[in-house]
């Protein structure tokens, strides 16, 4: 039953989300190869800048086109047929975050390949004047970062960066699923608990790093710059921050997970 | 006999003031075609609802053949809801392999019959297809799949005369004798003759349940001219 529901979820985001995708290797690898033709670093810059937009916007739109599916399947008039299915709301839920997430983690993985393309092109390098040895001096790898090379970082980045993409698609299902609580303002109140959740991850992260952070990393967050060991290192403080945020993330997005579990259980209410 | 459905002190309430089912209790056996009517707002839906667990009851329990609504009994009820369900940008086809997928009673054979009778070609998206050929698809659908109790809220509403035979044809022609039809409409004119028991809510109460034949014999009056007495304005 697993396996149909995420064939069907997948199929419908397939629909919008191939081809927008595609849209974005198209733009790289022409970007990639035909920036050395134009011979201009101004235009160059514009078509990367361009690029950067598509790639956030694409970014966004991924996770509200699931947030989209998830609330169209299973609280609108789709809904009558989907929670008449022989399955479970457990099933439903977990279908949807599969398939979502799928799709969320393809997303994350194309936007860096082609970025890499992007950023690959001779010119784009030109702007960048510098070896990739000295841009990681600059950032802060000196001392006992010195060692970590550069794909670590890359893989380290977009380990982060994938498992925040499906954190933000649990987000979003939390925040349709408490909507369903606004009787007759769904979306609106989708809307509403999406960034009252949003904030609130915010102050949950400002009171981490407050508490669970080392002497330095508290001292900049309570604004205590004499208090900042001298041998304080922008890498530590970077790494530091994406560890404690990184475990607060997994908790919230596992408390969201279950409050959106009991609402489609409890609370379901089709009007 | 085993029930096919049972309603205990079933109640639905919205807020503190508004009660859409009140204390409803019911016992329903197998093989009949019963009628659930009552005038608007009398809370036909909201039970239908309740039945396929669409909604969580405020009060009581209802239960298909001793089952509380779930899985198990998803399998065997056949729900026609009165609005489109379907996702209009699926061609007919879609939705066919879609049931198939999902329900394991499912005749995609008989559906294609009744398509063709009707001469609805399978590759038509639903969105290019007129209101009353997507309430026909959407009930070849309901009634290709061998269900044991089928639900029908307002299957004949907002449709022409010749398509509510037609659908009412439907009905009869495929649905099998040991199983059980729940047909929730205000039309009872065009349905009586095909009803073997009525049911009348009346504000979230059930105020009669009857056989038709019971009706005629013991009122000797049609169950349309009972329904105007007892929903009188």
């Amino acid at each position: 039953m697993l396996r149909k529901l995420i064939k069907y979820d997948l199929k419908y985001l397939n629909r919008f989300l191939l081809a927008l995708h595609g849209y974005l290797i198209v733009s790289a690898l022409a970007i990639r190869f035909f920036t050395p033709i134009l011979l201009n670093p101004f235009i160059s810059f514009i078509l990367v800048f361009l690029f950067m937009m598509i790639a956030t916007v694409l970014m966004t739109g991924t996770t509200v086109m699931a947030g989209i599916r998830f609330y169209q399947n299973l609280f609108s008039d789709e809904g009558y047929l989907t929670n008449t299915l022989p399955a479970t709301s457990g099933q439903h839920l977990f279908s949807k975050t599969v398939s979502g997430s799928i799709w969320a983690c393809i997303n994350v993985l194309l936007t860096f390949i082609c970025g890499f393309i992007v950023i690959s092109a001779p010119l784009s390098r030109a702007m960048l004047d510098f070896t990739i040895d000295e841009m990681l001096q600059s950032a802060g790898f000196t001392g006992e970062y010195a060692s970590i090379s550069p794909a670590a970082i890359v893989i380290a980045l977009l380990v982060f960066c994938l498992f925040g993409s499906i954190g933000n698609i649990v987000m979003i299902y939390a925040s349709v699923a408490l909507g369903q609580l606004f009787p007759s303002h769904h979306v609106l109140g989708a809307v509403i608990a999406y960034f009252v959740i949003s904030f609130t991850e915010s102050i949950l992260s400002f009171i981490s790093l407050v508490i669970f952070g080392s002497g330095a990393l508290r001292s900049v967050f309570t604004f205590n710059p004499d208090a900042v060991n001298a041998d304080f290192s922008t890498v530590g403080y970077v790494l530091e921050v994406l560890r404690i945020t990184g475990v607060l993330m997994f908790v919230v997005t596992a408390v969201l997970y279950a409050v959106t579990y009991g609402i489609m259980k409890k609370k379901i209410n089709l009007a | 006999m085993e029930s096919i459905l049972e309603c205990h002190g079933l109640t639905k309430s919205y807020g503190k003031m508004y009660n859409a089912l009140n204390n409803l209790n019911l016992f329903l056996e197998r093989g009949q075609i019963v009628g659930l009517l009552g005038p608007n707002g009398s809370g036909k839906t909201t039970l239908i609802k309740l039945i396929n667990g669409l909604l969580v009851p405020t009060a009581g329990e209802v239960l298909i053949k001793s089952m509380a609504p779930g899985v198990e009994t998803k399998k065997i009820v056949s729900y026609l809801p009165e609005r489109t369900y379907l996702n209009e940008s699926m061609q007919i086809s879609e939705v066919l392999d879609y049931f198939s997928d999902f329900y394991e009673n499912f005749s995609r054979e008989r559906a294609g019959l009744m398509l063709s009778d009707l001469q609805i070609d399978e590759q038509a998206r639903l969105k290019t297809l007129s209101k009353g050929t997507k309430e026909k698809v959407q009930l070849i659908l309901v009634m290709s799949r061998d269900a044991e109790l089928y639900i029908l809220d307002e299957p004949i509403a907002g449709v022409d005369p010749a398509a509510r035979d037609y659908i009412l044809n439907t009905i009869l022609s495929n649905y099998n004798e040991n199983a059980t039809i729940l047909l929730s409409t205000h039309l009872i004119h065009d349905v009586e003759n095909v009803l073997d028991r009525v049911l009348f809510l009346k504000q979230g109460q059930l105020v009669l349940n009857a056989t038709v034949d019971e009706i005629r014999e013991e009122q000797g009056k049609s169950v349309d001219t009972l329904f105007r007495e007892v929903f009188r304005c």
